[in-house]
């Protein structure tokens, strides 16, 4: 069985479509390093002169417009208020890179897609084993299918879970020099690594998740393209639905949902209640624990009705 | 002892919106341990699916299979080594690493790979990329992966496909010596010249069921020996006589007739043809080849 799954780990590490998708993160942290390089300042006054101009540019309407202005309809409309000052709008003009902000929103950011990408790779790890014949050859080498089922899971959700908190990480040290020379570091207390941390932690986490799901759905379509075309239809059209026409339902079990629950901090599970007239409004507030236990759930759900099926349908 | 046993298989899929379709049925079979076994049937005759129900890929509708007394084929994996149509590897991997990997899954030494690699003739391009391999170096690579395990018992379905003649020819003594080292190999094939030279035993499938089985002479006997071939110069008016004198007989392609009739009958057929002023310029018994016993067979299963 350890021989099996070193086996499937050097073929997963080994297949194009991991080393692409990887290159490709890389890639994409380099590019997003450069143009966020070029486009930030160290300065902190780097926006002063925007701003000024943008309160100048207030006080001189102000004062060339007249109290009421005429519409093209017609209506009238009074000016009321003064301008800002310059204080007021610096901060929107800042060109500072401010890495204690930037990084932890974009790492919440990305996690969705890196949780998509690691589904995809783990779909068609196990699709194109299906697709080329392969399975055919393993299962004459390994006939009980329960150890190659278990076997391609457990590098599946170890690389690419692994994998998505190198890249994670990768992002974070990559942008420290930007923050350095192009911004401020500012923030970087041991609370903000650990803040940072528990964020990849997490991302990983989902990826794992992503990777179950993906190793489940590409044994039971016994297709890369139809694991991908359920994962993608669920994400782009089922998940909708349900969250627009049933949310009070089915909000707390949808996918999507805990999603972006999970890579929140975490927060007090609270639930409100809102009377509009007649009706109640419920507001459901989670905690990030439950998305992981219900995407444990999920994950073990799918892979046991893949193995079910696995084992009982023939290999033709 | 029989190194594999099939008895009263059935297996039929079912279709959407068509009726069910039966691969197999009600096969029995009986290979015997050591030699080389032929497994021969036209296209859907049934014998993919029978190997698939050995290996365990397929579950059988009805019946049971017993591989080396085994009906659990995950009890005899290891003593088992089989190629199910074409063998399909990591195109990415070279062959020999391919063949690691296969080695690190079924716990086999390592150290293996080469000496297999060696014995396939593919040691030169053992580092070079599957992908870039030619269809016959895909069946040696298979074969290759096949003998790894240092099988008891060799399943293989076509191994001969994509093979040039010197291939053939390698192939067919690869899989003597393996049965001369005392290995049972059980080999699918089309190329009845083949599996004629090199098998000891034959079954025959049709529809899913087995019409002829045993050794290769018996089965041969079973239709042959009883035909001539004679060559005249009017092929017709001899056709006429002969029938007369109350021999069967049919038109072969090249102006001669196939003659229904024992071998002690030579001598009537001449006197027959003689009596009708018609000289014959050839007049021998008909050989027999696997392939013509294979038409025969499977044409009157039609």
């Amino acid at each position: 069985m350890t021989g099996m799954i070193g086996a499937e780990f050097r073929r997963i590490l080994a297949r194009r479509s991991f080393r692409l998708v990887g290159a490709f993160c890389v890639f994409a942290i380099v590019v997003g390093g450069i143009i966020v390089f070029l486009q930030s300042s160290h300065d902190p006054n780097s926006g002063l002169k925007q701003a000024q101009a943008l309160v100048a540019s207030c006080h001189s309407q102000q004062n060339q417009a007249p109290q009421v202005l005429k519409r093209g309809g017609g209506e009238q409309v009074r000016v009321i208020g003064g301008c800002p000052t310059v204080n007021d709008v610096l901060p929107d003009f800042d060109k500072r890179f401010k890495y204690a902000e930037a990084i932890p929103s974009t790492t919440q950011n990305i996690a969705f897609p890196l949780f998509f990408l690691a589904f995809a790779v783990a779909a068609s790890f196990v699709g194109a084993e299906w697709g080329t014949g392969m399975m055919t050859t393993t299962l004459t080498w390994e006939p009980r299918r329960g150890r190659v089922l278990l076997a391609k899971i457990v590098p599946a959700v170890v690389v690419l879970g692994s994998a998505v908190v190198v890249l994670l990480a990768l992002l974070a040290v990559a942008y420290i020099p930007i923050g350095a020379f192009r911004g401020t570091t500012t923030g970087m207390t041991g609370a903000f690594w650990q803040h940072l941390t528990g964020l990849w932690l997490r991302a990983g986490l989902l990826a794992v998740f992503g990777a179950a799901l993906g190793v489940g759905m590409a044994t039971l379509m016994r297709n890369t393209v139809a694991a991908l075309g359920v994962g993608f239809g669920y994400v782009a059209i089922v998940d909708p639905i349900f969250s627009h026409l049933w949310r009070e339902r089915f909000a707390p079990w949808l996918f999507m949902q805990n999603f972006m629950r999970a890579m929140r901090q975490p927060i007090e599970k609270v639930v409100s209640q809102t009377s509009f007239g007649d009706r109640t409004v419920t507001a459901h507030v989670m905690s990030s624990t439950r998305p992981a236990v219900l995407f444990t759930i999920y994950a073990l759900a799918l892979l046991g009705v893949a193995y079910a099926l696995f084992r009982a349908r023939d290999v033709t | 002892m029989n190194a594999i046993e099939v008895t009263k298989l059935h297996k039929s899929y079912r279709r959407r919106f068509r009726s069910e379709k039966v691969a197999v049925d009600g096969l029995d079979l009986e290979v015997p341990a050591g030699g080389v076994f032929g497994f021969l049937g036209p296209n859907g005759s049934g014998k993919t699916t029978t190997i698939r129900c050995l290996l365990g890929l397929v579950r059988p509708s009805d019946g049971e299979c017993s591989v080396l007394g085994s009906t659990a084929f995950a009890d005899v994996v290891g003593r088992v080594g089989s190629i199910v149509e074409t063998p399909t590897y990591f195109g990415g991997f070279s062959g020999r690493r391919n063949l690691d990997l296969l080695a690190r899954i079924g716990g086999v030494s390592r150290a293996r790979v080469p000496e297999v690699l060696e014995r396939v003739g593919l040691s030169e391009a053992a580092d070079d990329r599957v992908r870039t391999y030619s269809l016959g170096m895909k069946q040696r690579l298979g074969l290759a992966a096949v003998l790894l395990k240092d099988p008891e018992l060799l399943v293989l379905d076509e191994p001969a496909n994509g093979l040039d003649p010197a291939g053939l020819k390698e192939v067919r003594d690869l899989l003597r010596d393996l049965a001369d080292e005392g290995r049972t190999v059980f080999v699918s094939s089309h190329l009845l010249h083949e599996v004629q030279l090199i098998c000891d035993s034959v079954a025959i499938l049709a529809h899913g069921r087995c019409i002829a089985q045993g050794p290769v002479d018996e089965v041969l006997q079973v239709r042959g020996g009883n035909a001539f071939v004679v060559r005249a110069p009017k092929v017709r008016e001899a056709k006429a006589a002969l029938s007369k004198a109350g021999f069967a007989s049919t038109f072969r392609g090249d102006q001669s007739l196939r003659v229904i009739a024992a071998p002690v009958d030579a001598g009537k057929i001449t006197k027959a043809l003689a009596d009708a002023s018609i000289y014959l310029t050839e007049l021998r018994p008909e050989e027999i080849s696997l392939e013509a016993v294979f038409l025969e067979l499977t044409g009157d299963s039609e």
